[in-house]
This record gives structure tokens, sequence and C-alpha cells, in this order.
């Protein structure tokens, strides 16, 4: 079925409707005409749908009670345009575009664009180069609708906010949901400036969600991101929680604070305060002033692996960790594979770690900065590893990045503080021969896992 | 004061659009008009169309707030809403186009289907008849007076009494107890 289809579209918004009244009956129904809908072949997503599928017929699964949850506790008109928006157009539509563009033009099409709006921030925590920057900067309101509305013509549609403090910058973000109501917004956010007008404004708009910040309990978190941040944050999340609008948690864990953030007690916490999803970030030594002791050691990384595993069988809330997820999205998803970066500087950067650049947006179009020289090294090394658990140019495997680097004279576009790439990977050398052996052993296991599950088929609950 | 800004767009956009149709006016012409800059704009609206439904809607509200008595019967309410169509239909022609057709024919729905409910819940049969079926008849209705805008916007909007209201309201008279009739429990 041709995804264009505006029957087929019109038909679907219309069994989604039905949701409202009964999730539990209706969302086998609405998953036909998902089925109707997608394309043909690999790129309608067969294997996905057919865990969607289950899924939805296993009421004794935990993404089944994850997905009843969502259902139940958000707006319904929220509802109806992220399935929309995200499902839809950002991967249903957009995905077999890119596909197709990628092919056509020889060069990645990315699947996410994430943006800084800008550099400033209004809390001063420790460690962050935000609070050193003194010159702030800003991407105009009519330079991030040209990275839309170009970005929509490659079929992208979702677009992921970072920074400085994206809502440093509300008022624009909402007039850029209102004007690209079909895409979707995502932003990392300290979530300081949500107040009941901003909320108000999200569920008017009804097309961003938040990714917040919040690494650990009260203590912690206001140790380093100033006395009276917990407590805010929480009200925030209270206040998106009480309007019905959906949002999730954004982690980086580091050697310090691993323990704590992957606890039992904090997963626990962040489904009562309404996320539903939580997004682990490997904590990323870059910069001249990084702390490469806040590495994770291949033991805690390990323990993230299972744990993060273990929390999409057992919990109500979508877990994700980036770095240990590599198995499911093919290794590294940056260089525009699947996402890529633009500073407040309008530098784009093949991914949010990695500030080495030929390019910038406010000189060369969307599809000149895909094609310049360090995105075209990623599009030809892409995988980095054949083990993705090892999948990170820099991280796991340092040499790559340097020599891609040296090939392509891309230079840094840190903002304060410029670091050459020998530095930066300097830093990775010993922890990546330090995670070689455990990430071998893991794959090994994992390979022996889906070959089984090929000679006996998918394993059946009950 | 947001409120003040929706506003002042709507004004600027009503002011080009007595001047010219929808197609030949963009959200630059718009800012430009009332000073403005264009994220302001979006802020407010999505797009053009939706500052026409906008306006549309709040014009309507204005002029019916002004306009409508408490003891008004539902005939006089709905003639009132069309009354306000043939006094606005310059504005009303140059902001249609294949477009917003659907957005035309929701605002008004939205307006007359309270009246006709409001005429259906005075009949003694509506007691007796469930909710959703009071509903669905509400709907058929509605529908006839908004096919009756649509078309007499798409004939240019000539002189009101070529709608034939009067006529619609003698068949609703005629037919709405009898239809309740057939749906009671």
């Amino acid at each position: 079925m041709d995804a264009s289809n505006k029957v087929v579209r019109y038909g679907l918004k219309r069994a989604f409707g039905y949701m409202e009244k009964d999730p539990e009956e209706n969302l086998p129904k609405l998953m036909d005409w998902v089925d109707r809908f997608a394309p043909e072949g690999e790129r309608g997503f067969p294997v996905q749908r057919a865990a969607f599928r289950r899924v939805i017929e296993d009421p004794g699964c935990n993404m089944h009670k994850l997905m009843m949850r969502i259902f139940t506790e958000t707006d319904q008109e929220v509802l109806k345009t992220v399935f929309e928006n995200f499902i839809l157009n950002g991967n249903l539509l957009g995905w077999p575009k890119q596909e197709e563009l990628k092919e056509k033009y020889g060069c990645n099409i990315p699947w996410a664009i994430l943006l800084d709006p800008t550099s400033a921030c209004n809390l001063h925590c420790t460690g962050c180069w935000a609070a050193e920057y003194g010159d702030r900067l800003n991407l105009t309101f009519d330079e991030i609708d040209s990275i839309i509305t170009q970005g929509k013509e490659l079929g992208v549609y979702i677009y992921i906010y970072t920074g400085g403090e994206p809502l440093v910058r509300k008022r624009d973000l909402i007039a850029l949901c209102r004007k690209h109501h079909d895409c979707q917004f995502l932003a990392f956010t300290n979530a300081t400036l949500i107040d009941e007008e901003f909320a108000g404004e999200m569920l008017s708009v009804k097309n961003f969600i938040p990714a917040i910040s919040v690494e650990g309990f009260e203590e912690a978190t206001d140790a380093r991101r100033g006395k009276g941040t917990y407590q805010k944050v929480v009200k925030a999340m209270k206040l998106l929680k009480e309007l019905r609008l959906p949002f999730g948690i954004s982690c980086c864990y580091t050697s310090q604070n691993l323990d704590s953030i992957s606890s039992d007690e904090y997963f626990d916490q962040m489904i009562r305060w309404g996320a539903s999803f939580v997004w682990y970030f490997h904590y990323m030594p870059v910069g001249n002033d990084a702390a490469p002791e806040l590495l994770p050691t291949p033991e805690q990384r390990e323990f993230m692996y299972h744990k993060i595993r273990q929390v999409r069988e057992e919990k109500p809330i979508f877990a994700m960790d980036f770095q240990n997820d590599g198995e499911y999205v093919g290794g590294c998803i940056a260089g525009g594979r699947r996402y890529f970066h633009i500073n407040a500087n309008g530098d784009c950067d093949p991914c949010v770690f990695i500030h080495y650049s030929n390019a910038n947006i406010r000189q060369m179009s969307l599809l000149d900065v895909l094609h310049s020289p360090i995105f075209m090294a990623y599009h030809d090394g892409q995988p980095f590893h054949e083990n993705h658990l090892r999948p990170c140019p820099m991280l796991e495997n340092p040499e790559r990045l340097q020599e891609m680097v040296r090939a392509t004279g891309a230079h840094s576009t840190d903002l304060q503080s410029p670091e050459t790439a020998e530095h930066l990977c300097e830093k990775c050398r010993a922890y990546a021969e330090n995670w070689a052996p455990t990430a071998e052993r893991l794959w090994n296991k994992t390979w022996d896992c889906k070959a089984e599950d090929e000679r006996f088929g998918p394993k059946r609950a009950g | 004061m947001r409120q003040t800004t929706k506003e002042a767009i709507s004004e600027a956009f009503c002011a080009l659009l007595s001047k010219r149709t929808i197609d030949k006016i963009t959200v630059k012409d718009i800012v430009a008009e009332c000073g403005v800059n264009r994220q302001t704009f979006y802020y407010h609206f999505r797009d053009i169309y939706d500052l026409m439904e906008w306006t549309l809607a709040h014009n309507i509200g204005d002029f019916m707030a002004q306009n409508l008595t408490e003891k008004a019967e539902w005939q006089e309410k709905i003639a009132l809403l069309f009354h306000f169509f043939y006094l606005n239909r310059i504005l009303i022609l140059h902001g249609y186009d294949a477009t917003n057709r659907m957005q035309y024919e929701r605002t008004a729905a939205k307006w007359i289907a309270p009246f006709i409910e409001e005429r259906i819940d005075l009949y003694p049969q509506a007691k007796k008849v469930p909710k959703e079926k009071k509903e669905f008849i509400c709907r058929v209705y509605t529908r006839g007076y908004s096919s009756l805008f649509l078309e007499w916007v798409e004939q240019g909007m000539p002189d009101e009494n070529r709608v034939n209201l009067e006529d619609y309201f003698t068949i609703m008279e005629g037919s709405v107890g009898s239809a309740l009739e057939r749906f009671q429990r």
C-alpha cells in the first residue's frame, strides 16, 4: 500500500480515534491499518511491525503494559499528533524516502536532526561548558525554520533540540512547532523553564515532547546544579503529568553516579513522576577539561547492559542506552546515517559528542552538509566495528576518528576551547582496550541467542 | 496581552483581505502590515488558513455577542448568523478557496449545532430518545445549514434572501418531531 495514500491515512487516523474508547480492544484493529499503510518489503518495517503485533496481542508482556500506561495517561489529542507525526510521518513515510534519497544522492540522509537553538543556559552547573560559555550564540527563527523546511524535503520529520538550554528560546520553539505541525519535536531540557503558560502552549501545539535531565535524587542534583533545582524539576514534571503531557527523562551515567541512577528505586521513582521513557547516555570525555575518571569501568558498563534489558522486560518505562543498544540500529547512527547535530553557531557536527566539521548550515544547504568531507567519511566508514557494542569511532575505536579528522581536514567546532582529535582520542584509548574483551564476550552471547531464535522461532509467552 | 497580539494580526489580515484574495496574501505581508515579526505570527497561528479560521470564529463570536438576545428563537439565531456572513461577504469570499472548505463548514457547524440542539430538546419526545440519536439528528440538520452556506459561498454570496433558510426552517419544524418519535426507546 502506498504510504502517501490519503484514504488510508484518513482510515488510520479514524482507527486511532477508536483507541480512546477501548485501547485493549481496538489496538489490534489499529495495527491492521498500520499494516495496510506500511510500504512493501524491508522499508515497511516488517520486523518491527511483527514485534509490535506480538506486544499488542500479549497482555502479559511488559511492553504491553507500557503501551496501555501511555494510552491511559496521555492526552488523546497529543497522542494522536504523536502517532501521526512520529509514527506515520517520521517513520512509515519518512524512512522509505530517506532510504530512497540515500541511494539517489550517495550520502547519508538522517532520520532526525539535533540542533542547538542557543548556547545560553539559565543554570550554571558544575562541569557544564554552557555555564562557562560567555558569548551567547543563537540559531535564528528563520535559520531553524529553513533547516526544518529543507529537512522535510528529505523526509526528515523528527527534530531534537539540544543546547544550551533550548527553552531559553521557548517562544520561538512554540512558533516552530505550530508552523511545522507535521513534525515531531523533542528537547533535552533542564525543565526549570516549564511553567503553566508553556505547558499550556505544549498542549495547544501537541508536537513537543521534553526529555528532562534528572540525574538522581535531591542531594546529588542540587549539589551540581544549584540549590532548589531538584524541586523545580519535580514541580515541572508534576505539571506535565497533570496536563497529561508525555515526557521522558535523560540521564548521563558516569563511574560516580551509575549505582544511584540505575537502581530499581530510581526507575520506580521515574515511573511515579510520569516519565514514559528514559534515555541513558554513557559519559563522553569530550573537551579539554573533561574528566576521564568519570568513564564507567567495563564492569559498570556491563552492568548497565544487563540492567537496561531487564528494565525493558520488567518495568513500564521505555529505557534505552545509546552506547549499548547499537545492535538494534546497526552501530553508529551519527554522521547523518540516522542523525547529526547543528550547534548554535551553525556548525554541523556528525554527532552531539563529536565536534569536528567542514560544514556550516549558514553557508550551505542541508544536502551539501551531508556531502561534506567528514559526513562522507562517516558514510563510507560505517559501521566502525562489526561488534555493535563497540559502535563509536571515538569511544571504542579512537583511531578511527583521528583518521577521519586527519583525512578530511575537519576543524574543531568547540565553542569554548577547541580540542584536537588526538587529544580527545588519547583519553579513550585505555577505555577502548579495557572494554574490548567484555564487548566480545557479550556480543558472542547475543549472537548465540539470535541464532537460536532463528532456528526455533521467536520466543512465545506462556 | 496575548489576545491583543492575536487580534492585531487578525485585523491586519482582514485589512489585506478586503483588497485581495487569500492566495495572494503571504505571512510576510501580514507581519509587515501589523509590525510584528514572523516568529510572532507563528507563535499564534500555524499558517494563514489557521488565521482565517480563527478570524472567522472570533468575528462571529463578537457579532453574536452584540446582537443575540436571550429570547431569540432558534430561527432568528440562525438567520442572524447568515446575516453576519452576508455583512462580511467580501472577507468570506476573499478568504475562501479549495483548501479551507472544510474549515468553513466546521466553523459554520460549530455555531449552528447548539441552536438546533436547543430546538430538539424543546420537543416533549426528546426526553425519551437516547443521547446519541439526538446528536445524530442534530448532525443531519446542521449539515443541511452548513451546506446551504457553502453553496451560497460558491455562488458568490448574492442577496441573502436567495438562501432558502425559511424553507429549511419549515422542513425542519415539520420533521424533527417525527424523527424523534421513530428513535424513541
